[in-house]
């Protein structure tokens, strides 16, 4: 194979199995997998390096020492401080060079992968009238192939990556649970969602708000919490029939715990104010009567609970409207706040 | 056996050949086309001459062909002189056979009759030594009851140097990129060496290439492929419906794959068939 078909072959490779676009990292990974055919000095690194090309090929026949799976493992070992750089840096490197020589297995000649245990050559796939010749006019239709492949990667890893992609195809609520956990600490997460309530059909673009497993979450509709599920989610308000996951604006996030000791929630409440916040914990209440509306068709993020000589509110991504109903009251307990600001 | 080299490229075989001669034991010399039997074989007759041992050179043929062979190194008989019928001619050449230290010598044994293959199989029980040269012979008669010697590729350091020494008789200049990119052609092969250079010299560039020193890669391939579908167990384990799905259309990638490449046509793996 040419140096070009080798380049191309190598960043497309190393976009695919990273799941990286960054030009140093897919550079370094077209860069690396020149290096095998330093073992000519034909070759376009081999005239670089003349010197040690010459070297090499006096000692070695081409597609030997530098094409076998022991000189990746120098390699492997040799490129460890990359990885202090970054892993996506060494496994690039690692990448890189495999492929360098690798695809030099489909050529008529093909690679003696075990050197020096084995001078015999690697090929794929048995039969040479079905193997590549190198330079022939066929490396043109891989060239293409392989640039295909790398645009491909390109643009996977622009919309977020094979799978994200994948499970944005299927359209369903683990797809936008993945989105979620992958990009909610930057960006405001919505779904593009329909699905039956037991009210009637639900559509529209919403907000996802937290994730409750691996396939349910919640989103906000007109000031209140819908859990969301697939078909089969029976304690679900919205069962999906399809939801896409959609990254939004950017945001920033910050979690603190606030301990209340016996102090009124409304100060707590004073502190927020004009803040986007979301509130999970529990809190011990006087036992005096607390009205706070609950309904079992939407998610209740405070769930009362009465005790002989108190209450306990239990929060789940209360916001500051839900905890108004609690303003007058003093409380002790725990809470964890998650701020979104833009 | 004539060969132009002057070195022997496999030292250790040809003193292993020549202790076992010496210590009264027969041995058959096997190996691939081109792999350098009849060098070895010539390099080992040179020094069991010098030792002393008497050589009896037969080229493969007919039981009577070898009969009559054997009769004139023996110097039973003059080339003018009318010779006997065949069994009586057996029975002359037995007898002295029996009482000589003598050594038949036969490269090519392959292409010997069953007939011949048998009578040899008689002498080699009565003691008599052998040094026979073959290509992949079949394991049967005189072939199974020899020891055997199965000649390796060359040392690519040996295969450089024939092609060098073949560049010079051919008086053409080699550089050692054009060494080593021949070197690919030849997989350890000494007569492919010599080839490639003859081949280098008219402007040839086939796309065949004949020697034997392959590695199947296919089946790594689909093995890397089947791993990952494991993505689908993983998927299936952690409860993540996406890749479950996803890790079951790569396993059908696999499977594909797999039917495609083993659904191409296969090239001869032998050299010489």
């Amino acid at each position: 194979m040419t140096a070009k078909n080798h380049f191309l072959f190598s960043i497309a490779a190393a976009s695919l199995t990273l799941g990286t676009i960054d030009p140093f990292v897919l550079l370094l990974a077209g860069a690396m997998s020149l290096l095998p055919d330093i073992d000519s000095s034909k070759s376009v690194i081999g005239k670089t390096f003349f010197p040690l090309s010459r070297l090499i090929e006096r000692h070695f026949p081409h597609r030997t020492l530098t094409h076998s799976f022991f000189m990746t493992t120098i390699i492997a070992i040799g490129a460890i401080p990359l990885a202090f750089e970054g892993t996506d840096f060494y496994f690039a490197a690692l990448i890189g060079f495999f492929c360098g020589w690798f695809l030099d297995v489909f050529t008529k000649a093909g690679v003696s992968a075990f050197y020096p245990m084995s001078m015999a050559r690697l090929v794929i796939p048995a039969n040479p009238a079905l193997r590549l010749s190198t330079g022939s006019k066929n490396e043109w239709f891989f060239s293409v192939i392989f640039l295909a492949l790398f645009v491909i990667s390109f643009q996977l890893h622009s919309s977020g990556g094979v799978m994200q992609i994948f499970t944005s195809l299927l359209a369903q609520p683990t797809g936008v649970a993945e989105l979620y956990l992958a990009h909610s600490n930057k960006n405001r997460i919505y779904v593009n969602l329909s699905g039956q309530t037991s009210a009637g059909q639900i559509s529209g673009k919403y907000e996802v708000v937290s994730l409750l497993s691996n396939n349910t979450f919640l989103i906000r509709r007109d000031n209140s919490l819908l859990l969301v599920g697939d078909s089969g989610c029976l304690h679900c308000h919205v069962r999906s029939d399809s939801a896409k996951g959609e990254i939004g604006e950017a945001i920033y996030v910050s979690t603190q715990e606030v301990r209340l000791n016996e102090q009124p929630i409304s100060k707590f409440l004073d502190y927020f104010s004009g803040r986007e916040i979301q509130v999970s914990g529990e809190l011990v209440l006087p036992n005096e009567e607390i009205n706070i509306p609950n309904s079992q068709m939407k998610f209740n993020p405070i769930a009362l609970t009465t005790n002989l000589d108190s209450k306990s509110a239990r929060l789940q991504n209360a916001s500051l409207e839900d905890l108004l109903p609690l303003s007058k009251l003093t409380a002790t307990g725990n809470l964890i706040v998650k701020t979104i600001t833009q | 056996m004539n060969f132009k080299t002057n070195s022997c490229y496999r030292e250790k075989e040809k003193n292993l050949i020549v202790e076992t001669l010496l210590g009264g034991h027969s041995i058959l010399v096997v190996g691939k086309a081109g792999i350098g039997i009849s060098a070895l074989m010539k390099f080992a007759c040179e020094e069991l001459e010098r030792k002393g041992l008497m050589l009896l050179k037969v080229a493969p043929g007919s039981i009577k062909q070898i009969l009559v062979f054997l009769a004139f190194q023996l110097a039973l008989y003059a080339e003018d002189d009318k010779l006997p019928t065949s069994p009586r001619l057996q029975k002359e050449v037995v007898e002295v056979l029996k009482y000589g230290n003598f050594v038949i010598v036969i490269d090519e044994a392959n292409r010997l009759s069953i007939a011949v293959r048998s009578w040899l199989e008689e002498l080699h029980e009565n003691g008599q030594l052998f040094l026979l040269g073959a290509k992949p012979a079949l394991a049967r008669d005189i072939f199974l009851k020899l020891p055997r010697m199965e000649l390796k590729p060359l040392n690519y350091e040996f295969i450089r140097k024939i092609i060098s020494e073949t560049a010079e008789e051919l008086q053409i200049e080699l550089t050692p990129a054009d060494v080593a990119t021949l070197q690919e052609r030849c997989g350890g092969n000494p007569m492919l060496a010599r080839r490639v250079v003859r081949e280098y010299q008219i402007g040839l560039k086939p796309n065949a290439l004949d020697h034997t020193e392959w590695i199947n890669g296919t089946p790594f391939l689909i093995a890397a492929l089947i791993c990952l579908t494991a993505i689908r167990f993983i998927g299936r384990g952690i409860g993540d419906t996406n890749l479950y799905i996803f890790g079951g259309m790569l396993a059908v990638v696999a499977s594909l794959v797999r039917l495609f490449m083993f659904s191409l046509p296969k090239g001869s793996k032998k050299l010489g068939e």
